[in-house]
């Protein structure tokens, strides 16, 4: 049985606050400028030697996966695409962590985007998500007012977050 | 999770669960269990420790099980006999021919009619298919009619293996994986309960039979 030290996301069940202060007392954004200032080669090595698979269905290897994204950005700019759409019936694990942990989320998608040199983001979130659509755009707001993300951040990467929504369909 | 794997070192998170299944992992347990639940678990995590500590057990008791669909409407359900011992991450599930997937446990109790709990699903894909390839957009359909069938009985035994053909033809054969998660279920269904549709077919035959 996981013990609870063990846990990543230790906001599920939307007992406590799931807003900035509240989120960094729990541990996210800390000492994220130091894991970019490890490069980007570092992280993606770290992640394939933590043997973490995609958590959506298919289950291919994180790691290999950002490694395949080209390591210089020619006349094409890059982009990171989050699928939380979470259609498939009978699941709803992404859904609790974008209403009561929303951070971990946008917290990620800066490291996976500097990963994969990419300075623009987009989150599709599922069109029947309204509550959790409200609350992630509250989450990317207040990193975008802490200086977390945006244009000349505190972690010097300049990155912008989008959360765009669906239309109501299974993907 | 990447960022806590970053903080916390690789090391930690490969210590997790078993090699190449490693970290945790958001359970989402439904159906005919007495607490539904959402719960972070180590990969790895047998299927019955996952539901009685988590989810206080099947309703009825663990002998009242009848099947498991372990990852989400698109993977092949499991009989009980296989969720006895089952691991819940990618590789074991993968050793019984169904999947991890995104590990929303969907619990049948005895009560369950697994064919209509199944026909059910197939026209949710039927619903959902977009069109755009010929296999997904006629077999999704084609099954759902098929199962409605199957439900009442009203069918012949060949065509369960129609059925079984049709779903290998729309597997793989398309360009999301849409068809693949259309299929799966069928192929669960006839591989673990075959029997009970041809009981439903021979039963249905007996009655119009006695009626004539």
């Amino acid at each position: 049985m996981l013990a609870d030290r063990d846990r990543i996301f230790t906001n599920l069940y939307g007992l406590h606050d799931p807003g900035l202060e509240a989120a960094k007392r729990r541990g996210a954004w800390d000492g994220t400028k130091a894991i970019l200032e490890r490069g980007q080669d570092a992280i993606i090595d770290e992640m394939k030697k933590s043997g973490l698979r995609g958590r959506g269905g298919a289950g291919f290897p994180t790691g290999l996966k950002w490694s395949f994204m080209p390591k210089e950005v020619k006349e094409r700019p890059h982009y990171l695409v989050v699928n939380a759409d979470e259609s498939e019936p009978g699941t709803c694990k992404d859904r609790g962590i974008m209403r009561h942990d929303p951070h971990t989320l946008v917290e990620g998608c800066l490291i996976a985007s500097f990963a994969m040199r990419a300075h623009a983001c987009y989150i599709y979130v599922r069109g029947e998500f309204i509550r959790e659509r409200e609350a992630l755009q509250r989450a990317v707001d207040e990193a975008y007012a802490a200086n977390l993300i945006g244009r000349n951040n505190v972690h010097g990467w300049d990155f912008d977050l989008y959360v765009h929504h669906g239309a109501g369909a299974y993907i | 999770m990447a960022p806590t794997i970053l903080r916390r070192g690789a090391e930690w998170f490969a210590g997790i669960g078993r090699p190449n299944n490693s970290g945790t992992k958001v359970f989402c347990i439904s159906g005919h269990v007495n607490k539904p639940c959402n719960v972070e678990e180590e990969m790895g995590i047998p299927l019955r420790e996952l539901i009685e500590r988590h989810c206080g057990g099947v309703r009825g008791g663990w002998d009242n099980l009848l099947a498991v669909i372990p990852g989400g409407a698109s993977v092949p359900l499991i009989p009980k006999s296989i969720c006895d011992d089952v691991l819940m991450d990618f590789d074991s599930l993968k050793a019984v021919q169904t999947g991890l997937g995104t590990a929303a446990v969907i619990v049948m109790d005895k009560s369950t009619d697994v064919i209509k709990a199944i026909q059910r699903l197939a026209y949710f894909y039927k619903h959902e298919s977009c069109g755009q390839c010929t296999p997904c957009r006629e077999g999704t359909g084609w099954m759902w009619r098929v199962l409605t069938r199957m439900v009442k009985g009203d069918s012949r035994v060949p065509e369960i293996d129609l059925l079984q053909e049709v779903s290998k033809e729309i597997e793989g054969h398309t360009i999301c994986a849409l068809g693949d998660a259309a299929a799966w279920p069928v192929q669960g269904l006839i591989r673990h309960f075959r029997p009970e549709i041809e009981r439903r077919i021979a039963e249905r035959n007996g009655a119009r039979i006695a009626a004539e």
